[in-house]
């Protein structure tokens, strides 16, 4: 049984956050391998390598450093798991990603999160909470991400 | 100003504190803000992310545990709440689940909709210090808080006792839902972000979660 009172909301806190643009990655994948478990449906993909560019990084994807892990859902739709390692260009700064979200058709969005060296000059990256839009590039096994930071 | 040693009692060991609503973003919106985009960007090719309100949450709790382990295992039970909003009404199942985070704030409650179906969510969330920039402070250090005797509760909540300051903290949320299949299942197949406010008095936060379309 509850012992709190529900306050009156004030609705003055309930701002909106903003997305900003943090940068973009040209993924290129490895052939997508699927297996069917017991309980759905597994696919495993390797990222080949890429090229990252925007106004919060610029660098490259460590070629096969990960990879995505989906889960295949009963009614089809894919919930991403994936991780892969960027490098900085200028200071060779290894970047650690992790992505969660949904794949459907005409729906691919990601939440990602990032670790840096705290020391480091992209240590602005850690802590934060960033989205992705994803976009597959047409005839071609490679995928655009566009990060944001919610703010 | 935050007391660091408050800081991360309050948020359980996070990551660096910072902050969060604009001036304007305060000004805002009971209800559904409509449509939020990214700002554009020039010319180029850039995606523009959108997103729209979708519900909220206050989230009321009474025990704040702290396991003194190498990492700092939280225990804060979510001790009951309410949800309205466009797309979900209902309540927080009292005792339903908690925060266990450890480094950083995973939450996982129950909810009761309003039509009677039970959905879980784990909260993933970030609090973040900003500067007078309202920019993340960077994480300074490894090494917070003495470690207090076992059994004794941390005593403080975020912020020293005081609620959330925009200006100061950005507590910022990543929600993954599980929802059985019907009316609500749209939850986990979409996308979702949230951001909170903490209030004291009674201890509470209010989470305000948006789809990312």
């Amino acid at each position: 049984m509850p012992d709190f009172v529900l306050p009156k909301i004030d609705t003055k806190t309930l701002g909106v956050p903003a997305f900003e643009y943090a940068f973009q990655v040209f993924a290129k994948l490895d052939t997508p391998h699927a297996t069917k478990t017991t309980r759905g449906g597994r696919l495993f993909q390797s990222i080949a390598g890429g090229e990252v560019k925007g106004p919060r990084l610029t660098g490259t994807v460590y070629p096969y450093s990960g990879g995505d892990f989906s889960f295949i859902e009963k009614d089809g739709v894919q919930e991403l798991n994936a991780r892969y390692m960027m490098r900085a260009a200028d200071t060779n700064e290894w970047i650690y990603v992790e992505h969660r979200g949904y794949k459907r058709p005409g729906y691919y969005r990601i939440q990602a999160s990032f670790d840096a060296d705290k020391q480091g000059k992209y240590t602005s990256l850690n802590g934060g909470i960033f989205l992705a839009i994803a976009e597959e590039v047409p005839g071609k096994n490679e995928v655009t991400f566009t990060y944001y930071e919610v703010v | 100003m935050i007391d660091r040693r408050d800081f991360v009692i309050g948020s359980l060991g996070t990551i660096a504190a910072s902050s969060v609503l604009g001036s304007a973003a305060q000004a805002a919106v009971a209800g559904d803000p409509g449509i939020i985009s990214s700002t554009k960007i020039g010319a180029a090719k850039i995606p523009t992310l959108q997103a729209r309100y979708a519900f909220s949450v206050a989230v009321f709790f009474k025990e704040r545990v702290m396991i003194e382990s190498q990492r700092r295992r939280a225990y804060v039970p979510a001790i009951g709440g309410e949800i309205w909003g466009p797309k979900l009404q209902g309540r927080v199942v009292p005792y339903g689940g908690a925060d266990y985070g450890s480094g950083s704030l995973v939450a996982h409650y129950l909810f009761e909709a309003s039509d009677g179906a039970m959905i879980y969510i784990t909260n993933y969330a970030v609090i973040q210090r900003l500067d007078a920039n309202k920019k993340p402070v960077p994480w300074a250090g490894d090494t917070p808080t003495p470690i207090r005797p076992p059994g004794e509760a941390p005593q403080q909540f975020f912020g020293g006792g005081k609620e959330t300051d925009g200006d100061l903290q950005r507590f910022r949320t990543a929600p993954v839902f599980d929802a059985p299949v019907g009316k609500h299942d749209w939850l986990n197949r979409t996308v979702f972000v949230g951001h909170a406010v903490r209030h004291v008095n009674p201890d509470h936060s209010i989470f305000t979660y948006y789809e990312i379309l």
